[in-house]
C-alpha cells in the first residue's frame, strides 16, 4: 500500500481488520510492537495463540471458557433453576459484577436478523432448546437480550418457543439508567418505562 | 427564528464561506448554476438533516474534498444565539452532528432544534408526483415537530426491512418448510405494528392540522369559491376508524390482525403490503382528486396553500416562526399568489433565489412597504458577495482583453 516492506504491510492490516482500529491506529500498533523488546512482541502473539487453542465454548451454556463445563455451569452453589438468556460473553461479565444473579447462562452469539441473513440457526438458540429438555429443573428463563429491534425479536421467539413447554419466561425491564434525569431520556424510552412502572410498597 | 450567519466548508461549489444574514429578506441573485440553491440546501439541511435534492452525500461534498460542513447560527428574536452544524466524512461513510458545538450522537437528537419550510418548483411534485413524494414532505414536515416521529421512522424502516429480506428468502422456500418457520416471521409483527402505528396516528393529526390551515390559505389565494380537500390514506383505509382522533393501540391492534391475515399474500410477494411505507395524502379540488384533474394553476395555488399551512401549523406548534426558503419559486407565480405568500410571511425571515434582480425589485420588493429590510447578496462561481462589496466584472474584462 504505501511502500513498506511487506512483512510491515501485512501486520497493518492484520490489525487494521480489527473492529474499531482504524488504518491509523494499526499503524501506530505495528510500530509499537516493532519498536519493544522482541520477547514482548512474541507474548503478545503467544498470547493469542494460547487464547485461540485453549478457549472454545462451554458444552453447557456456549460461553467461553478454557474448562469444560464452565466454571459458571460447574458450580453447585449456582441455582439451577433459572437461566438467563444472554446474546455474547461480555454480557455475562457485566451481569456477573452485579454478584447479585446467582442462576445460570446461556449465550447465544448474536440475535436473529434476516437482513444480515441471520436465522435462528445461526445463533446457540437450538443448543438452549436441547439443554432445556434435559435440564428439566429449569423454572425460568430471564431473556437479557439487547433492546434492539433484533434482541426484542429473538426474545420474543425463544419465548414463543418455550411456551407450549410450559417454562416461564421473562423479559428484562427497560426503561430509565440509574441517575440519569429524566429530560434526557428519548420518547421511546421513557413510554417503555411508563408501560412498566411499579407501586410504591409503603 | 432567524439565521444570523451561515458558514460552509466544502459544500458543493462553496471551498468556504462565512455569510452574515440579514434578519428579514435575504436575496440570492446570479447567474444559473453559481450556487444559489446551494445555499439554501444548505440551511434547509441543518433542519432536516436530509438534502430536499439528494440523497447521497457525494453529491452534497465539493468536487475534490473528502468532506463538508455545515453550520447555521440563529436565535429566536430577544433570545441568546444558538447554533446547530452537521458535517460528513465520505472515507469513514460518517455524519456528525453538534449543537451549540456540542457533537450530538444520534442524528434524531439533532433534527427539530432549527426550523425551515422549503418551497422550491420540485414541490408542485407534491400535486402530481408518486405517493412517496408526499409521504417525504410528510416525514419531514412531522420529524422538524415531533422528534420521536424521525425516531418512530428509523425504528420502523429497519423492522421493514427485516422483515422484507425474511420475506424474500421465504418466497424461495418449498411451501412445507416455509410454513414450519412462520413463527420466525410473526417475531417481527408486534414491534412492527406498533412502530407503524405510532407513525399512522402522528400522520393523521398532523394531515388534520395542516388541512384545516391549507383550506382557509387557498379560500384566500383562490380567491373564488373552489375548495381545497387533504386528506389522509393510510395503505389500508379501515385501520383508523375515528380519522378526528385516531388511536395508536386501535391502530395498532388493527394492523397486527391484518399482517397475519395477510401474512400468505406477503410472502408470495416477497414485501410486506401493509404499513407506513405504502400511506399516501390525497389532495383533491371540489372534490375531484388534483392529480388527475387540476389545471397546471390549481395545482401552484393547491401547492402554495399547502406550503402556507406549513408554515402557519409550524408557528402553531413551536410558538416561532420557521424560516422560510424561497428556491426560485416567485417567477413561477402570478401576482396574486405572490401578494397572497407576502402577505403570509409577516416578519418571518425569508431567503431567497431569483436569476434577475431587476425583476425581483419590480415584482416582490415593491409589494412589501419596507423594502430597506432586503439584503442582496450577488453569487459568483461558489462565493457570495453582499451588497457594497460587489466586484468589478474583472473576469470579462480579462476575457475581452486576451480576444
Amino acid at each position: 500500500m504505501t511502500g513498506y516492506p511487506p512483512p510491515i504491510a501485512a501486520l497493518i492490516a492484520q490489525l487494521g481488520s480489527l473492529p474499531t482500529i482504524g488504518n491509523k491506529s494499526a499503524q501506530r500498533l505495528a510500530f509499537h510492537l516493532l519498536s519493544i523488546p522482541e520477547d514482548e512482541a512474541v507474548a503478545v502473539a503467544q498470547a493469542i495463540i494460547d487464547a485461540r487453542e485453549q478457549i472454545h465454548l462451554c458444552s453447557v451454556c456456549c460461553n467461553l471458557t478454557d474448562s469444560d463445563p464452565c466454571a459458571i455451569c460447574a458450580d453447585s452453589q449456582r441455582d439451577p433453576h433459572i437461566i438467563c438468556v444472554v446474546e455474547s460473553p461480555i454480557d455475562v461479565l457485566a451481569i456477573e459484577r452485579t454478584n447479585d444473579y446467582r442462576g445460570r447462562y446461556h449465550v447465544l452469539h448474536g440475535a436473529i436478523s434476516p437482513l444480515r441473513g441471520i436465522n435462528p440457526d445461526q445463533i446457540r438458540l437450538r443448543e438452549l432448546f436441547r439443554r432445556l429438555q434435559v435440564e428439566v429443573e429449569v423454572q425460568e428463563v430471564i431473556l437479557a437480550n439487547n433492546a434492539t429491534p433484533e434482541g426484542e425479536a429473538t426474545a420474543l421467539y425463544i419465548a414463543r418457543v418455550l411456551s407450549p413447554a410450559g417454562i416461564k419466561t421473562t423479559r428484562i425491564a427497560s426503561g430509565l439508567p440509574v441517575g440519569a434525569s429524566l429530560e434526557y431520556a428519548d420518547e421511546t424510552t421513557l413510554s417503555k418505562a411508563i408501560e412498566g412502572r411499579s407501586e410504591i410498597l409503603l | 427564528m432567524q439565521i444570523a450567519r451561515l458558514e460552509l466548508r466544502d459544500f458543493r461549489n462553496y471551498e468556504s464561506l462565512n455569510l452574515d444574514i440579514n434578519e428579514k429578506t435575504n436575496l440570492f441573485f446570479g447567474q444559473n448554476g453559481q450556487g444559489k440553491t446551494n445555499l439554501l440546501e444548505a440551511v434547509y439541511m441543518c433542519s432536516c438533516a436530509r438534502s430536499h435534492r439528494t440523497a447521497r452525500d457525494q453529491d452534497l461534498v465539493r468536487r475534490g474534498s473528502e468532506k463538508y460542513y455545515i453550520k447555521v447560527s440563529f436565535a429566536e428574536k430577544g433570545k441568546y444565539t444558538e447554533s446547530v452544524a452537521l458535517a460528513c466524512d465520505l472515507s469513514g461513510r460518517s455524519r456528525s452532528f453538534w449543537h451549540d458545538d456540542i457533537p450530538i450522537r444520534r442524528s434524531s437528537d439533532w433534527v427539530g432544534l432549527f426550523h425551515t419550510v422549503m418551497f422550491s418548483p420540485q414541490d408542485l411534485q407534491l400535486i402530481c408526483g408518486s405517493p412517496s413524494v408526499r409521504r417525504r414532505f410528510l416525514d419531514m414536515f412531522i420529524s422538524q415537530l415531533w422528534p420521536a416521529y424521525f425516531r418512530d421512522l428509523q425504528l420502523f424502516n429497519r423492522l421493514l426491512s427485516q422483515r422484507n429480506s425474511l420475506l424474500k428468502l421465504f418466497r424461495d422456500l418449498p411451501p412445507g418448510e416455509q410454513r414450519e418457520r412462520r413463527l420466525e416471521l410473526n417475531v417481527w409483527d408486534e414491534q412492527y405494528a406498533l412502530a407503524a402505528a405510532r407513525i399512522m396516528q402522528r400522520r393523521q393529526t398532523v394531515v388534520n392540522r395542516l388541512s384545516a390551515h391549507a383550506e382557509k390559505k387557498h379560500t384566500s389565494i383562490a380567491g373564488c369559491d373552489e375548495t381545497l380537500g387533504i386528506e389522509y390514506r393510510p395503505s389500508v383505509r379501515s385501520l383508523i376508524t375515528d380519522p378526528a382522533e385516531p388511536e395508536t393501540e386501535e391502530i395498532r391492534r388493527l394492523l397486527l390482525a391484518r399482517l397475519s391475515a395477510n401474512a400468505d399474500d406477503d410472502v408470495l410477494r416477497g414485501w410486506t403490503g401493509v404499513g407506513a411505507h405504502r400511506d399516501d395524502i390525497m389532495i383533491q379540488i371540489d372534490g375531484v382528486d388534483a392529480r388527475l384533474y387540476a389545471s397546471q394553476g390549481q395545482q401552484r395555488t393547491a401547492v402554495l396553500a399547502l406550503k402556507l399551512a406549513e408554515i402557519e401549523l409550524m408557528r402553531e406548534v413551536t410558538r416561532s416562526a420557521p424560516v422560510l426558503l424561497l428556491d426560485d419559486v416567485l417567477s413561477e407565480l402570478d401576482s396574486v399568489r405572490r401578494r397572497a405568500l407576502m402577505d403570509s410571511i409577516g416578519d418571518i425571515q425569508v431567503l431567497i433565489t431569483c436569476t434577475d434582480r431587476d425583476w425581483f425589485d419590480l415584482n416582490w420588493a415593491s409589494l412589501s412597504d419596507s423594502s430597506a429590510d432586503i439584503e442582496y447578496f450577488l453569487v459568483r462561481d461558489g462565493k457570495v458577495f453582499p451588497e457594497g462589496v460587489i466586484p468589478e466584472e474583472d473576469e470579462v474584462s480579462e476575457e475581452t482583453f486576451l480576444e
